[in-house]
């Protein structure tokens, strides 16, 4: 027999849609000033952070370019390096498949395109 | 932004943080009942629990940002709502029913009136159960949690919160009568 929920919906608050609605009204107006403050401290939180933003991006640009100039200076060096370093694997292969043929060394500079110096 | 309807009770927590009325407004609506009825559970008074149940949401908007799981939130709003009800338990500030509610409604219609008499018929019958008792069966019967839910509002184990829903039904029909409810639900 106890197994059989009582029926309580007698205190439902949902019985009174009316009451309901004007105890949760009520509440709503009773926070409105605490909202309000919190509404206000968060629109000055992020309006500072926007400010700070504002204030430190020209120094911050400069110091960007400041940084950003240098380095292009090296990357520009460095793929002007690079660009290079072909010939050069291209003579020591030339000279080592001589040696490993057995040309003698005094024959070395015949064998360069522009022949031996003078 | 998706409308308040269709947002988590962690979306809600955040916005509300960020003081958007129309989140809180949507959180006291979706846990207004939840909260009046643990409330009501303890203080076994209809404007007690009213004036609890404002007091909670009121707190918790207070409170908010100390709320560390927002996807928990109404595991945590629940524990604020019986903590303020024991207080107002402690502190003596309940009404009673028979006086104040018969002389504040005065309802003309016939159905109503007969609501509020077994309103008040329920409230006394639930008074003479400890608070334990109380909570798990308006929780259960009410409310409609389950045991393992009940167990985990009130800190207790499910088997322990069948054992208070069985001898709650038992007082309370011993209270009622058991025809006496059902007469006014079949009416």
């Amino acid at each position: 027999m106890s197994e059989e929920p009582i029926d309580l919906s007698a205190l439902d608050p949902s019985n009174d849609q009316l009451r309901q609605e004007r105890l949760i009204r009520a509440i709503a107006s009773r926070a409105q000033p605490a909202l309000a403050e919190r509404a206000q401290w968060h629109a000055r939180a992020e309006d500072s952070v926007a400010r700070q933003v504002v204030r430190w991006q020209r120094g911050l640009t400069a110091a960007a370019m400041l940084l950003a100039l240098p380095a292009a200076g090296v990357t520009l060096w460095q793929s002007s390096r690079q660009a290079m370093e072909p010939l050069g694997v291209a003579t020591e292969t030339s000279s080592q498949i001589a040696t490993a043929i057995g040309v003698p060394a005094d024959l070395l500079p015949y064998l360069t395109p522009e022949g031996p110096s003078r | 932004m998706p409308p308040v309807t269709q947002c988590s009770d962690a979306d809600l927590v955040t916005r509300t943080r960020r003081g958007d009325a129309t989140a809180f407004d949507a959180l006291v609506r979706r846990h207004y009942r939840h909260v009046y009825l643990i409330a009501l559970s303890i203080l076994c008074n209809q404007m007690d629990g009213e004036d609890c149940a404002q007091e909670v949401f009121l707190k918790v908007l207070h409170v908010i940002d100390e709320c560390h799981s927002p996807d928990r939130f109404v595991a945590w709003l629940s524990q604020i709502a019986r903590n303020t009800a024991r207080n107002a338990v402690q502190t003596r500030r309940v009404r009673h029913v028979e006086t104040l509610d018969v002389a504040q409604a005065a309802p003309a219609d016939t159905r109503i009136a007969e609501r509020d008499e077994l309103r008040q018929r329920l409230q006394r019958a639930l008074a003479t159960l400890t608070d334990t008792q109380r909570s798990v069966v308006v929780l259960h019967d009410l409310e409609g949690l389950d045991h393992a839910s009940i167990a985990d509002t009130l800190g207790m184990t499910a088997v322990s919160s069948r054992q208070h829903l069985f001898n709650a039904r038992q007082l309370l029909r011993a209270q009622l009568g058991v025809n006496a409810v059902t007469e006014f639900i079949h009416e």
